[in-house]
């Protein structure tokens, strides 16, 4: 289902598996801490420029006190 | 202005949706158990009447209309607040808004040591405060656990072991209020494994535990700390315990079972 969701948000993945804009390979999409993110580590997005929401428990604690 | 919900209910041809939704979900027709949840007549959608969520069936969406529903739902991340999370962390979200509303006790903690420990410290003890709160619901902790130990390491994982057993407030901070010289001079070694605990696990053999024991001792003897506390969980490691520390006087402590419940032991070893 993650990739679906991905796709909705005209995203894909790298041989890496790291997530990355569909029309440009080389732009992979950052966190809130400036981090690449893998489909595994995919928790979701949120606006503001399209900040990717790393699933561990540190960036959920963090995005629940925003 | 329309709404992206009304949006989409007009795409997918919904004339009315008649209950008060909580959640809109995207998921995939094999996610459900059909014999709870009102299926449509096109099945591009559930409705839980019961939860109030609204299902968007994204394999059961006609490929045609696939573009347009994805404008939707761009048009709805683009909103100030709004979000779009993967089910799990929807949830951990959920019950992490929940727990940083009614914990106060854990807060107090965490208030406590603010300006007394590291930046990274402090995070650390932050999610270990909510993985003790879990681990006593008796739920699965071991992502979280990895969650910590992958961000702050060997560290963060000490500081977890240490939270989860109360040594924060039990020892820390009573130390803390006693003397702030001999707070400052055995927090580092607290945390860094030095001092104070043995958590056994799973991947420590006897020899390790052996040890480690004796590294304790010596070390809580040099700063003058009266115990070495052990902790297993599990029968496994409580065996290895056991077979470590015996009822027999030692020249060098003395055995005290101070905690078995459950499948959890703690042992003190009282310096001599």
């Amino acid at each position: 289902m993650k990739r679906e969701i991905l796709d909705v948000l005209d995203k894909t993945v790298n041989e890496d598996n790291v997530i990355i804009e569909k029309g440009n390979p080389n732009q992979k999409v950052l966190t809130f801490d400036g981090e690449e993110l893998t489909l595994e580590e995919f928790g979701g997005i949120q606006k503001g420029s399209e900040v990717f929401i790393k699933n561990d428990l540190i960036s959920l604690m963090r995005l629940s006190k925003k | 202005m329309v709404t992206w919900f009304e949006r989409l209910k007009a795409h997918l041809r919904i004339d009315k949706v008649e209950l008060n939704l909580v959640k809109i979900n995207i998921t995939s027709s094999n996610c459900y158990n059909r014999t709870n949840i009102a299926a449509s007549n096109k099945e591009s959608y559930l409705i839980d009447k019961g939860e109030g969520d609204f299902n968007l069936l994204w394999d059961k969406i006609p490929p045609d209309k696939k573009p347009e529903i994805k404008q939707i739902v761009q048009s709805y991340i683009s909103e100030e607040g709004n979000k779009l999370l993967m089910g799990e962390t929807s949830e951990l979200l959920d019950n992490l808004y929940q727990y940083n509303q009614n914990n106060i006790n854990d807060k107090q903690v965490l208030n406590f040591f603010k300006n007394n420990i590291p930046f990274n410290d402090l995070e650390a003890l932050e999610s270990a405060l909510f993985l003790r709160f879990k681990f006593r619901k008796g739920e699965d902790i071991k992502k979280l656990k990895a969650d910590i130990r992958s961000r702050f390491g060997d560290r963060g994982n000490n500081i977890c072991n240490l939270c989860t057993a109360g040594y924060f407030e039990e020892f820390l901070i009573p130390l803390y209020n006693s003397s702030r010289e001999s707070f400052d001079q055995l927090y580092e070694l607290i945390i860094t494994n030095f001092l104070l605990a043995i958590f056994v696990h799973q991947g420590m053999e006897q020899d390790e535990v052996k040890t480690e024991i004796d590294r304790k001792i010596k070390a809580s003897k040099k700063y003058g700390i009266k115990f070495v506390h052990i902790h297993g969980i599990g029968e496994r490691n409580i065996n290895k315990i056991r077979e470590c520390v015996t009822d027999n006087e030692s020249p060098e402590y003395l055995v005290k079972e101070i905690f078995k419940k459950d499948n959890i032991l703690i042992i003190e070893l009282l310096l001599k």
